[in-house]
């Protein structure tokens, strides 16, 4: 069974390494937790741009280091590659270059890629339906595909997610495009990688857990409830 | 095979295998609170208002948004499935672990001939679900657990602009000349750490009405 587990953001795909240790995940999800509370003061609303501006600067604030790069452009003709192999490449190379905590060599990108390729050959049959069903929705035109593309893993123990909107030239009418080998697309991809400093989280991980669990007692102890629509009868 | 669905309010949800009874009490419970506070915003589930209420206050009590969004869709005349329409719309938003025991509940639910238990549960959930609405807005609520084994669902509200029916009448196909179709989703991921630390505080001021607003069923068919 390859080590990574596949699944379908809305409009992309997420990969994940499942050797991801329960401490990354607490960090990532008390993290998160902290800078949601702070971003819904803001604006309610998560898919509003305030919303993810908060998000941003509080994450910031949390001991995420963000680091964008400018458009990777890859070129049409060469030598055959598949879409898969540009994209995790470009993305890697990216990361290792913005976030000096962060290594890859070829090796462990090699080894990623066969993972990956392993995982999308042996995917059930209900992800590949999906995926089919990703292929079909990405399309904005007859032969180009705009779709988002990025893991949570871990790097050096700290938790690194790393995403790019990718926007894919590419004549085929099957996800499977993008792990066949060919000189004949394009594609343009716009990376965003957020690493979390562990050593920073550390310092407030026992403060910042105190903080959430109070914060929510206190909303608990203190909030109103509207119990109207707890009303379930049985059916006559 | 088995059906695992659970009702909290106007929401249905259908659980993966995996999901442990403590996960599904953990999510009946969280939705139960969220709907209480949702409420004081607003009582039409099918608003705008209700549904970030409701959004923002699961991501409160532990549950961390992972995606969100508003989708508008027109059926154009032909023949309507609300229950099709609910997987093929709704699936485009969740992953495969959750479009599976989605996609199972509702054709068991459409079928011609219900397990006679789940036609109850579904009467009961139904026909309390608030009659003052115009529009037949149907949320669903696949359970799952993502690759760190948390706890996760995606919340989707839609409705489909029709006039209130049974459920009966409402999951068979029919004739349409067209119909509008509007999806407010929400991605979530439960922190099951910090919800262990306020569940009891949770369970203790919602009380009985917990109890009244969420009934589960377990069906091997």
């Amino acid at each position: 069974m390859p080590p990574i587990q596949l699944s379908l953001a809305p409009g992309g795909i997420a990969v994940g390494y499942r050797t991801v240790s329960q401490d990354a995940i607490d960090a990532y999800l008390y993290t998160q937790t902290k800078a949601q509370m702070t971003a819904r003061a803001v604006n309610p609303d998560p898919t509003s741009e305030p919303y993810y501006q908060a998000m941003v600067t509080a994450m910031a604030q949390l001991g995420w280091i963000e680091a964008r790069a400018n458009p990777f452009v890859h070129a049409a003709g060469g030598a055959p590659k598949t879409p898969l192999a540009v994209i995790t490449e470009a993305l890697i190379g990216f990361i290792t270059e913005a976030i000096p905590s962060v290594s890859f060599n070829s090796a462990q990108i090699d080894g990623y890629l066969q993972d990956f390729y392993q995982a999308l050959e042996t995917a059930p049959a209900e992800v590949t339906a999906n995926l089919d069903s990703l292929w079909s929705n990405t399309a904005v035109s007859v032969d180009t595909r705009v779709m988002t593309f990025g893991p949570l893993f871990e790097v050096l123990s700290a938790p690194t997610v790393a995403t790019a909107l990718i926007s894919l030239k590419i004549s085929g009418d099957s996800w499977r495009c993008l792990i066949e080998p060919s000189s004949d697309f394009e594609l343009r991809a716009a990376p965003v990688a957020m690493a979390l400093n562990m050593a920073t989280y550390r310092g407030f991980e026992a403060g910042l857990k105190a903080e959430l669990a109070a914060d929510l007692t206190n909303r608990i102890n203190t909030v109103d409830l509207d119990l109207g629509g707890c009303r379930l009868e049985a059916a006559q | 095979m088995n059906l695992r669905l659970t009702t909290v309010g106007p929401v249905l949800a259908a659980l993966a295998d995996e999901v442990t009874p403590d996960q599904q009490n953990a999510f009946s419970l969280g939705l139960c609170w969220a709907e209480a506070v949702a409420r004081k915003t607003s009582t039409d589930v099918a608003s705008a208002a209700y549904f970030t209420a409701l959004s923002a206050e699961l991501g409160r009590i532990a549950w961390i948004v992972t995606d969100a969004g508003t989708d508008s869709y027109t059926a154009s005349g032909g023949v309507t499935n609300p229950a099709q329409a609910v997987t093929e719309i709704a699936g485009q938003y969740m992953p495969a672990s959750q479009v599976i025991p989605l996609t199972s509940a509702l054709q068991n639910i459409a079928s011609e001939d219900p397990d006679a238990r789940l036609a109850g549960f579904m009467t009961t959930w139904w026909d309390n679900l608030d009659q003052s609405l115009t529009s037949s807005i149907f949320a669903t609520c696949p359970l799952s657990l993502n690759r760190n084994g948390q706890l996760t669902t995606t919340l989707c509200f839609t409705d489909f602009s029709t006039a209130r029916m049974d459920w009966q009448s409402f999951f068979v196909s029919r004739v349409t000349s067209k119909t509008a179709i509007q999806v407010r989703h929400i991605k979530i991921s439960l922190n099951q750490a910090l919800w262990n630390q306020i569940e009891a505080e949770i369970a203790n001021k919602l009380g009985d009405a917990a109890k009244r607003a969420i009934q589960n069923i377990d069906i091997d068919l």
